[in-house]
């Protein structure tokens, strides 16, 4: 017994910084957040010496019936809705070439893992760079290759901005879904593959029979981290489109809802809406993530 | 022998601890400031022989306006300095000095006969509550300029006197090829401010009602016509409807007519870095003539512990030799008028008649109203919603009065 209860202290203890890290930094955080939901708190309101009050759940009616909340939802979901398909077959085909035996195979490996290794405030500057209507690369290019007669502003219209955000995205998270379905195709057993050939399949047979189921969980993991990833897209948007480096202004045509949220809490200084619609951002990230992981867990089932 | 080591370990930590102290005397002290990037002390010599001379040490940091908002209000609200000297530009009386962040200077300009206080223009601005919150650094009208050489060309002799006269030639600068985009204006507040106070609108009244939104304002003309240059006229490039300012699109050689400060041909006119030099001049705001200014100033942190190095770091900086090493490097008229005339006097201060003049036509935007900063960035979203198509000029008006009278509820609740 005695030895028992040692090895338990021993676990407890271990798991114990752990724990305290996880108590300090997520659930305090988390609860204090939740909390503060529930109150008009804001500096600027109600000064240095003032107190908030206790609103309920007036902040999350507030947010609710706000069109610029659903606003920035919807097109927070435009975005996830060009990311996630361009990303994945990207993904894929960078994986399955990669997977192949060729003379430079590790080099051009790394080289695939550069955008992800940059920070996304870096690429979005440099989309921004290439895309600049007076002297943009892509202008530059077009021009010298007689593509186009002059220079064209690229981010001129609010759905075009919508749609080199996405652009910026995938570029910058390629490379994950990259990883991740490279280790995936690597997985798969190699005499299953054999198998199919053997028995006449071809390519595009032995990919849609064999391939592609064996790679579906990798496919659900990519799809789970990714659509959370892009939900909460910020640092692209903040340097793309966002008025970045020079602006007191945030753009209305990309402020998708993290965005909406930096600007409540920090522009605004109105914390308890702010953490309002953080937690409505949780939620809703929460509940498409809760579906890829059930997705994720018959698939292994 | 443990003891031993140990007693030696803790000697060596603490004479590690105490070396940088020792080094500098025990004197010196290492303070703050944070600032916009055309805030940092531009000659390095001049602001090293300050730092030696004083044995404070500066550190600068350099960060966007907004950026440094947030920096200032997160901090500033949980009862940390920011920085010990905070730099106050734009938006910094809405967002810094009318929640109470800023140190009262009054007790250190009284103390401080060679300030010279009285040389310094503008200190009634940055006077909030019968207190000093701020020493002003630089005054900024702001203003129009235009290319003289590239407005001759299209055959036009003179600036435009009204705004409908800038349309119209703007139009015939596009027609005749002259540029394709003649005038440089963003898709932001200040260009309609800019337009409105010109064409005569007060834009608020005593009691802080927005009568920008009245029937028939000029306001609302005004936005009419800024919202047309962009969608129908097309006298603006596309690329001032995301970008914050239109300087580097001027710069760059696009547009004959400029949105500009008091200032601004010091820049302008830098072959170095501006296609459009020399030929750039101001011109006195259309119509009725008014503007507003933007002057910037320096103070300390009400949560600063080191006010009084804080202190003699805001003097140097105020003093002529540094104002001047601004105005040379980024062309920022200084709030000394001893300074300024000295600068008129050899000829630095280009076009200061017509700055002289424009300086008698300055309305002032309610910019300490402690909503003004999230007002304003809502009056840029509903002007870019309305050059792309998603409001009428008129829709965009109405959104913002009506935004401003929540504001004004939400903060004098």
């Amino acid at each position: 017994m005695l030895r028992i209860r040692s090895e338990e202290r021993t676990a407890y203890l271990a798991i114990l910084p752990v724990g305290l890290l996880l108590v300090l930094f997520v659930y305090y955080p988390a609860i204090s957040t939740f909390l503060l939901g529930l109150t008009d708190a804001n500096p600027r309101v109600q000064g240095l010496e003032g107190v908030a009050h206790f609103i309920g759940l007036r902040n999350y009616v507030q947010t609710l019936g706000s069109g610029e909340f659903w606003a920035s939802v919807w097109r927070t979901t435009l975005i996830v809705l060009m990311v996630l398909p361009l990303e994945l077959a990207i993904g894929l085909g960078a994986a399955m070439i990669l997977n192949e035996e060729f003379r430079g195979r590790a080099v051009l490996r790394t080289i695939a893992i550069i955008p992800w290794m940059l920070p996304p405030l870096v690429n979005g500057f440099m989309w921004s760079w290439i895309l600049n209507g007076d002297y943009g690369a892509l202008n530059g290019l077009l021009y010298q290759l007689h593509l186009v007669t002059g220079y064209h502003h690229w981010l001129a219209s609010p759905s075009a901005q919508l749609f080199w955000v996405a652009l910026a995205q995938v570029w910058t998270r390629f490379p994950f879904a990259m990883v991740v379905l490279l280790a995936g195709l690597q997985s798969i057993p190699q005499d299953v593959v054999e198998a199919a050939r053997v028995d006449g399949a071809r390519p595009a047979q032995v990919f849609r029979s064999v391939t592609f189921p064996m790679l579906l969980p990798a496919f659900t993991v990519v799809l789970a981290v990714e659509f959370i990833v892009t939900f909460q897209i910020f640092d692209v948007i903040w340097s793309l489109t966002s008025g970045g480096a020079a602006g007191q202004i945030i753009n209305p045509f990309t402020k998708a809802v993290m965005i909406l949220n930096y600007e409540v809490v920090f522009r605004n200084l109105d914390l308890g809406l702010g953490s309002a619609v953080a937690y409505l951002i949780l939620l809703l990230s929460m509940g498409v993530g809760y579906v890829f992981v059930r997705m994720l867990y018959e698939r292994g089932a | 022998m443990k003891v031993r080591h140990s007693i030696v370990f803790a000697l060596a930590l603490i004479i590690a601890l105490m070396l940088p102290t020792l080094g500098r005397g025990g004197a010196a002290q290492t303070i703050t400031f944070i600032t916009a990037p055309w805030g940092v002390p531009p000659d390095q010599a001049l602001f090293k022989g300050f730092q030696d001379r004083t044995g404070i040490t500066v550190q600068v940091i350099s960060a966007p306006s907004a950026e440094m908002y947030t920096k200032v209000q997160v901090a500033s609200s949980s009862r940390r300095a920011p920085a010990d000297v905070i730099f106050l530009t734009e938006e910094a009386p809405s967002f810094v000095v009318a929640p109470g962040y800023m140190e009262p200077l009054d007790a250190f300009v009284a103390k401080s006969p060679d300030l010279n206080v009285g040389d310094i223009e503008r200190m009634d601005f940055w006077t909030v509550g019968g207190k000093v919150q701020g020493i002003t650094t630089y005054v900024q009208l702001v203003m129009m300029d235009y290319n003289a050489k590239r407005l001759q060309a299209g055959g036009f002799s003179k600036p435009a006197a009204t705004w409908d006269e800038l349309r119209r030639q703007s139009l015939a600068l596009k027609q005749k090829g002259v540029d394709p985009y003649p005038l440089a204006l963003g898709a932001i507040d200040w260009s309609w401010y800019l337009m409105s106070l010109s064409a005569g609108d007060p834009m608020f009244d005593s009691g802080l009602n927005p009568v920008f939104s009245n029937s028939g304002s000029p306001a609302r003309t005004a936005m009419t016509r800024l919202i047309g240059f962009f969608a129908t006229d097309k006298v603006i490039t596309p690329d001032l409807l995301t970008k914050v300012t239109p300087h580097d699109v001027f710069m760059g050689g696009t547009g004959v007519y400029h949105q500009a400060w008091q200032g601004s041909l010091a820049v302008m006119n830098n072959a170095k870095i501006s296609k459009q030099a020399p030929d750039v001049q101001y011109l006195l705001m259309p119509d009725q003539h008014y503007t507003w200014s933007l002057d910037a100033a320096i103070g300390l942190s009400r949560f600063s512990g080191k006010k009084d190095a804080g202190w003699e770091f805001i003097k140097w900086y105020v003093s002529p030799e540094n104002l001047r090493a601004i105005y040379k490097a980024v062309g920022l008229v200084p709030s000394r008028s001893s300074l300024q005339r000295a600068l008129n006097s050899e000829g630095a201060i280009q076009g200061f008649d017509v700055m002289a003049e424009q300086a008698k036509y300055v309305h002032q935007l309610p910019r300490t109203a402690k909503w003004w900063g999230p007002w304003t960035q809502s009056v840029t979203e509903a002007i870019r919603k309305a050059a792309q198509g998603q409001l009428t000029s008129d829709a965009a008006v109405d959104a913002v009065a009506k935004r401003w009278n929540e504001l004004k509820a939400q903060y004098k609740q």
